[in-house]
């Protein structure tokens, strides 16, 4: 029954696509016209995930800042945060940025909260912006419910408007696209959150996706309210591709899906098949691996043997303190699924490159440790709000108040907030930085994810690469001509040795790289390989000697050395030719101060208790895939 | 005891200076404040204001008048929002809502629930706030005024240096290296076009066209990027030029002056900046002027006044 609604609410919407935005002539990218156009592709850093005041949740956390404002601030110029302090990035501007403020009830908020409209008038926006808490609470959460159900609000529902603030949202990426410098793209988020009590709220399982279109995009968006199934969401994408608007989606936040981002069956319940995984590989190539709300490359429980899997863990559904299930909610086991269904049945769903983004709800990515906002404004603006000083009146964290709305406060911030992350950013490998070039790379999936620092990874396998390709003055090109690098696919021959080039630069701006490491995936299972090492080379287990790196926890500084770039050319030593594998690669910093210890440090409070002190900051390259012939 | 809850009074009005205005926070806030002041509120306090009141349904008469230009705004709000011009039946509608709000507004002040009510406060504070320095008085600066605000703030509008440069990269800084960089060097002074074949690969290219020195910096490592900025274009190739990763001789091929641009190519960033630095100046100036007309004391959670403490000392946001 929900099918055949979704289907004639998609054709309503392929009708109101007559009247498409048209894009103006300034995005007319054409390959090889900027200066700085390398047939050996550049590297290009940036956030594919930011909201605006447009974003229904947004708006409430107090945010009043604009598309364009966003992209100001990606440029380098200083924006305010709606708890009052300027937000500048470090590190220089980003090279490209893209806004994805929630489709559903676009832009609405802003107008229930415009006096004098005729959305302030209904009982709803009276609640909402009253000044009784719990009314606003509810409002806001009911709200987040008819997101999560699709059941349209009437009261508040208003497509025409959302449809303009979209136009206008399309125009700010346009005025600030400007090809071989900055790069923009028309973008936003599908809010689909599945149901684990019917409470009337916004909890549940995270099944977001960020859809973002190569130049030109139709007048209307695609939202829970037309479906909440993400598969409808693909068949609206194809017919969109049909019109002229391609565009790819990334799903975010596995880690808290409640194991429902990557199954063995469809969101219906059927078995997978090859023409599911063909279209959700044609629609979602790539996957958000770290945010704000955590990383979701893998889970202790699912790599006991990695011990660097441990990393920025966050298992809060949203809106609610339930543990997220594990099962299905990580990119390393959705790999081995994906080599699994491949095998057996030959088709593979999961065959996605990384990316990363912040997930900022005031227009502006935290991504460093050392300068950390957080995301959800006023609400979580301070470090008493989100846990990183204390809230009550003592200088430890013996009186905590845990009853009352100061509790609710050191609640969220002990199950939410204190848990989040100063992350992360995408790498794309790109002949020049237009929308053409950086889609034709997220397309491919020469793309790799950082938790914040520009690391840079380059990675390449090919059947016949050996130790002095790695001294060839021409490896870039040699390596592209002869092999296949991060997104792509390797098929050998039984008799091939594969070599793999891995390669690593570290942020100068940022800590020294300590470890590179491949992590080889198959249907049977993982193993984490030490390729390179900052001190010495890796012993019989693959692993670096400990290279002396800490931290001065009473100053943040950062002792020991590392190296400023890893290199070399690896062979797999437990290569069977008969078996597909994913190949990715980890690049790990010396361990650095994280965000909380910071803030305690600058409070002059003892860091909360249970929170790691330091953190390595990494970088994941989108894998490489090598299948045997025939 | 005592001193705890004082601590706790403090921290709370810390907070409550905090510019928290929504959601959980507002929540935490007006709980904390309800807590701390309702007991204290007089009930004979909550009779209607006095003072110059302006408005008619202060003035006791209860009359709600919606003006002509008041109905007019109103119309054209919905016309706006709906993009359809409102029927007679609808504008009526839309008048009288707009007139019930009105006349519940005005009964509630009359019987003082705005008072001691720390949202109605911190909206009011708030829209006084907006009005001091609403954005939309700012009139645009004259070309003159624009002009000289730019040559105040060179360093916001210049157009950065660019350098366009070749290079040939070695790893590592033993002997071995450096031979092989002399070698390299000798090399070039022959056929100076041999550059492709020599050195080690360079994960980000051998060349580098039309770069800021700010992102020469964030490849190469900020001390390359200083060596490069006062290196002139040459056919020769200089170095070794120290990078964050090893060494590297050096080829720059073309340099581009930066400087002031056109008034006309930055006119619109620079205008929305200049309307920046002036919002945030004149509400500076304005909060200041409505500060120092009030004698703020401030006493410590008990005992009494023990000093008055001067306004500059308060954050504003």
């Amino acid at each position: 029954m929900r099918l055949g609604l979704a289907r004639s609410v998609r054709l309503c919407a392929a009708a109101a696509l007559l009247s498409a935005i048209a894009t103006p002539a300034v995005a007319q990218d054409g390959a090889g016209e900027t200066a700085d156009f390398n047939p050996d592709r550049n590297v290009y850093f940036g956030d594919t995930h930011i909201h605006t005041r447009n974003s229904f949740d947004a708006y409430i956390f107090n945010v009043r800042k604009t598309p364009d404002a966003a992209y100001r601030w990606a440029k380098g110029e200083t924006v305010q945060h709606p708890a009052g302090f300027d937000m500048t990035i470090a590190g220089g501007p980003l090279d490209f940025y893209m806004v994805t403020d929630h489709a559903e009830y676009l832009g609405i908020l802003r107008a229930m909260d415009t006096p004098g409209s005729d959305l302030s008038r209904v009982s709803r926006a009276q609640d909402m912006f009253s000044s009784d808490p719990v009314a606003i609470t509810t409002a806001f959460q009911s709200v987040g419910a008819s997101v999560r159900t699709g059941q349209k609000l009437d009261d508040i529902y208003n497509q025409e408007l959302s449809d303009s603030v979209w136009a206008e949202t399309v125009a700010a990426a346009d005025r600030h696209n400007e090809p071989g410098v900055f790069t923009t793209f028309a973008a936003y988020e599908y809010t689909a959150v599945t149901t684990v009590a019917d409470d009337g709220t916004f909890g549940g399982g995270n099944l977001h996706r960020n859809v973002f279109f190569a130049d030109k995009a139709p007048a209307r968006l695609f939202s829970t309210l037309d479906s909440t199934n993400p598969e409808d969401l693909w068949d609206w994408m194809d017919e969109q591709r049909a019109l002229g608007f391609d565009a790819i989606a990334a799903p975010h936040n596995s880690n808290v899906s409640n194991g429902e981002m990557f199954k063995t069956e469809t969101f219906g319940g059927e078995p997978l098949n090859a023409a599911y995984a063909e279209q959700r590989m044609r629609n979602e190539p790539l996957v958000e691996v770290t945010q704000v709300k955590g990383t979701s490359e893998t889970h202790p429980s699912l790599s006991p043997n990695d011990e660097f899997a441990d990393f920025e863990i966050y298992e809060a559904l949203l809106g609610v303190y339930t543990v997220s299930e594990v099962n299905g909610g990580y990119v390393r086991q959705a790999y081995q699924l994906g080599l699994g269904l491949e095998n057996e049945q030959g088709f593979n769903p999961y065959k996605f490159g990384l990316i990363a983004a912040s997930d900022s709800h005031v227009v502006a990515g935290a991504y460093t440790e050392k300068d950390y906002w957080s995301k959800v404004g006023v609400v979580d603006g301070l470090p008493e709000l989100r846990g990183s000083a204390p809230l009550g009146p003592s200088k430890d964290w013996s009186d905590e108040p845990t009853e009352g709305i100061p509790g609710q406060i050191s609640n969220n911030a002990k199950n939410w907030f204190s848990r989040w992350s100063a992350s992360g950013l995408t790498g794309v490998w790109a002949e020049e930085n237009t929308r053409a070039a950086l889609f034709a790379a997220f397309r491919r999936k020469e793309t790799f994810a950082t938790t914040g620092p520009r690391i840079r990874l380059r990675f390449f396998a090919g059947g016949d690469f050996d130790e002095a390709l790695l001294d060839d003055p021409a490896l870039v090109s040699k390596a592209y001509a002869g092999g296949a690098t991060m997104g792509g696919d390797l098929v050998l021959d039984a008799d091939a040795a594969p070599g793999f080039v891995v390669w690593a630069q570290g942020d100068p701006g940022s800590a020294p790289l300590q470890r590179l490491q491949v992590v080889k995936v198959t249907a049977e299972g993982e193993r984490v390989y030490d390729v390179a090492c900052a001190a010495g080379a890796p012993d019989a287990e693959h692993r670096c000697p400990d290279n002396g790196a800490s931290v001065d926890l009473s100053t943040c500084e950062a002792l020991g050395d590392g190296a400023a770039e890893l290199k070399t050319l690896w062979r797999d030593p437990d290569r069977n030719p008969a078996e597909r594998a994913a190949y990715y690669v980890r690049a790990l910093e010396n361990p650095t101060c994280r965000w909380s210890t910071w803030e305690a440090l600058r409070n002059g409070t003892p860091p909360r208790p249970n929170r790691p002190l330091t953190l390595q900051e990494r970088a994941y390259s989108s894998p490489i895939w090598v299948s045997p012939a025939g | 005891m005592e001193e705890q809850q004082g601590a706790r009074a403090r921290r709370v009005a810390r907070l409550a200076n905090e510019p928290l205005a929504q959601f959980f926070a507002l929540a935490a806030l007006i709980f904390a404040l309800y807590a701390a002041f309702a007991p204290a509120l007089d009930p004979a306090d909550r009779s209607a204001p006095a003072g110059a009141a302006k408005e008619p349904e202060e003035t006791g008469e209860r009359v709600i008048r919606i003006t002509g230009a008041e109905a007019t705004r109103l119309a054209a709000l919905y016309v706006a929002e709906a993009k359809t011009a409102p029927d007679p039946a609808e504008l009526r509608g839309v008048l009288a809502d707009h007139a019930r709000l009105r006349a519940l507004a005005a009964e509630a002040r009359r019987l003082g629930l705005d008072r001691a009510d720390p949202v109605v406060e911190r909206r009011l504070a708030q829209k006084l706030r907006r009005t001091l320095a609403d954005p939309g008085v700012i009139a645009p600066p004259s070309d003159a005024v624009l002009a000289a605000w730019i040559a105040a703030h060179p360093e916001r509008f210049r157009a950065p240096p660019r350098v366009s440069f070749d290079h040939v990269f070695f790893r590592g800084d033993g002997a071995e290296a450096r031979m092989r960089q002399e070698a390299a060097r000798t090399a070039l002074a022959h056929a100076p076009d041999a550059w492709r074949d020599l050195g080690d690969s360079f994960m980000l290219g051998r060349q580098a066209g039309d770069l800021t020195l700010r992102e020469v910096a964030r490849r190469f490592g900020p001390d390359f990027a200083e060596a490069l900025r006062d290196l002139p274009a040459s056919a020769a190739w200089v170095g070794p030029v120290r990078s964050a990763f090893g060494a590297h001789l050096v080829r720059v091929t073309q340099t581009r002056l930066g400087g002031a641009p056109a008034l006309a190519v930055i006119k619109a960033r620079a205008t929305e900046a200049w309307r920046e630095e002036e919002r945030r100046k004149r509400q500076a100036a304005a909060e200041a002027e409505v500060l120092s007309r009030y004698q703020i004391i401030i006493e410590p959670p008990d005992g009494p006044a023990t000093a008055a403490i001067s306004v500059d000392g308060l954050r504003s946001p």
